[in-house]
């Protein structure tokens, strides 16, 4: 009984909106555009992240950045918790960056790796940019063959080379 | 002719803050990029963007340039860089960080996913399990269903259109499905910490990605999930 009504307050609702509303969607008007797909990918928390949620939750964070020596931490405000877990997930070092105590500069600089490992997505971002600058490997070692022949006689092994790798891929992809 | 990917980035964020962090990372990485934000005035976004946009034509005979040496990166802030602005020769699209509201990310994936584009576009949504990105990603979710009950059901397409027939329950129930089976469930164990290889390379490689039919990559994974972009087929099923 509860739902046929709440489908009837659906149907007035859309009766009620008709004369106003028209609603073109790209699909529609688009026919020979290129397809779209959305993916959602998940990445866990780093070691340090887990270490500032905990801190965040407990309301210390503040007090633990200064006794680390990270003077940005000094104006952070503790009230709200959502926005500080928001910044901890996305970069630790949103919090200001440790500094290297051999050199006394930001940590990150010294140690790009650090930058990121100290956070899950950025680690799984720095995946996928490799990924995608790269393209697909076998295509890559194909043209660096392909544009390294310059003499005739290594454009001769680049064309075996190729036939090989095309068979291959062939075999590979079929 | 075996093809390379040759992919152009578009990495949005809703801090200014991690562009900072990414634009140190890139430097790192020697990769060449583009910025917008809320600060860059217009003069520098309209320069940004043709560079950007040059590469379509940047290679040798007027052809894309594939090389290394290409701008890989573009990095926006997503309220300032995500309306209007045409960057179609990007096909890929990093969401670094959701918004509250679901259409502001959709704005800023519809940057390269426009009239102008000639590749299939990829949209990666990053969220770190068991935090606050789920919580936020619920709140989308749920916002994009009151909008799918309302706007996309009514099947406003044609202008004055009568209805065909009542909205019952099961149509209801179809609407207020979720893009994402059970949000809470995800990476629960240590091992899911990490996305395995073989996942990796299914929704990286362009080509399985949007392979069709038997041959099409799972929609649920253990650390990814396709969202489903037919709730307009879906419904335009429904009313005929």
């Amino acid at each position: 009984m509860l739902e046929q009504r709440k489908n009837q307050t659906v149907t007035k609702l859309h009766e009620i909106l008709r004369p106003f509303l028209l609603r073109r969607v790209k699909v529609d008007v688009l026919k020979e555009m290129p397809p779209k797909k959305e993916i959602v990918v998940y990445s866990g928390m780093s070691k340090l992240q887990l270490g500032y949620a905990d801190l965040i939750e407990k309301g210390v964070l503040r007090d633990e950045l200064l006794r680390q020596g990270i003077a940005d931490g000094k104006n952070l405000s503790q009230t709200n918790k959502m926005m500080n877990h928001r910044k901890n997930v996305n970069h630790p070092f949103m919090f200001g960056e440790p500094l290297d105590p051999a050199t006394g500069i930001h940590i990150g600089t010294t140690y790009p790796q650090l930058l990121v490992r100290a956070s899950g997505k950025f680690a799984l971002m720095d995946r996928m940019l490799d990924r995608l600058h790269k393209g697909k490997l076998l295509n890559r070692l194909l043209l660096h063959v392909f544009f390294c022949s310059a003499s005739s006689f290594y454009s001769r092994i680049a064309i075996v080379y190729m036939r090989r790798i095309s068979n291959l891929s062939l075999s590979c992809f079929i | 002719m075996l093809y390379i990917d040759g992919h152009q980035v578009l990495i949005f964020s809703q801090m200014t803050k991690v562009l900072n962090i990414i634009e140190d990372y890139l430097n790192f990485r020697r990769w060449k990029y583009c910025r917008i934000d809320g600060s860059t005035n217009i003069d520098d976004r309209q320069a940004a963007m043709d560079v950007f946009n040059a590469e379509k034509t940047g290679g040798k005979d007027g052809t894309r340039n594939y090389g290394d040496d290409r701008y890989f990166v573009f990095m926006l802030s997503t309220r300032a860089g995500g309306l209007g602005i045409n960057l179609t020769s990007a096909d890929t699209c990093i969401i670094f960080d959701s918004d509250w509201n679901p259409h502001a990310d959709s704005q800023a994936m519809d940057r390269c996913h426009r009239l102008g584009q000639t590749r299939p576009c990829a949209i990666y949504r990053l969220l770190t399990s068991n935090s606050v990105d789920m919580e936020m990603m619920e709140k989308q979710v749920s916002k994009k269903k009151l909008e799918r009950m309302t706007i996309a059901g009514g099947d406003f397409r044609k202008a004055g259109k009568r209805s065909q027939g009542e909205m019952t329950f099961d149509k209801l129930q179809n609407l207020l499905q979720s893009d994402i089976q059970d949000l809470q469930g995800r990476g629960q164990d240590i091992e899911d910490i990490k996305i395995s290889d073989e996942e990796f390379e299914m929704i990286m490689d362009r080509k399985r990605l949007f392979e069709e039919g038997e041959n099409a990559i799972p929609t649920e994974g253990k650390m990814y999930d396709l969202i489903n972009a037919n709730g307009g087929d879906m419904l335009g099923a429904m009313t005929t």
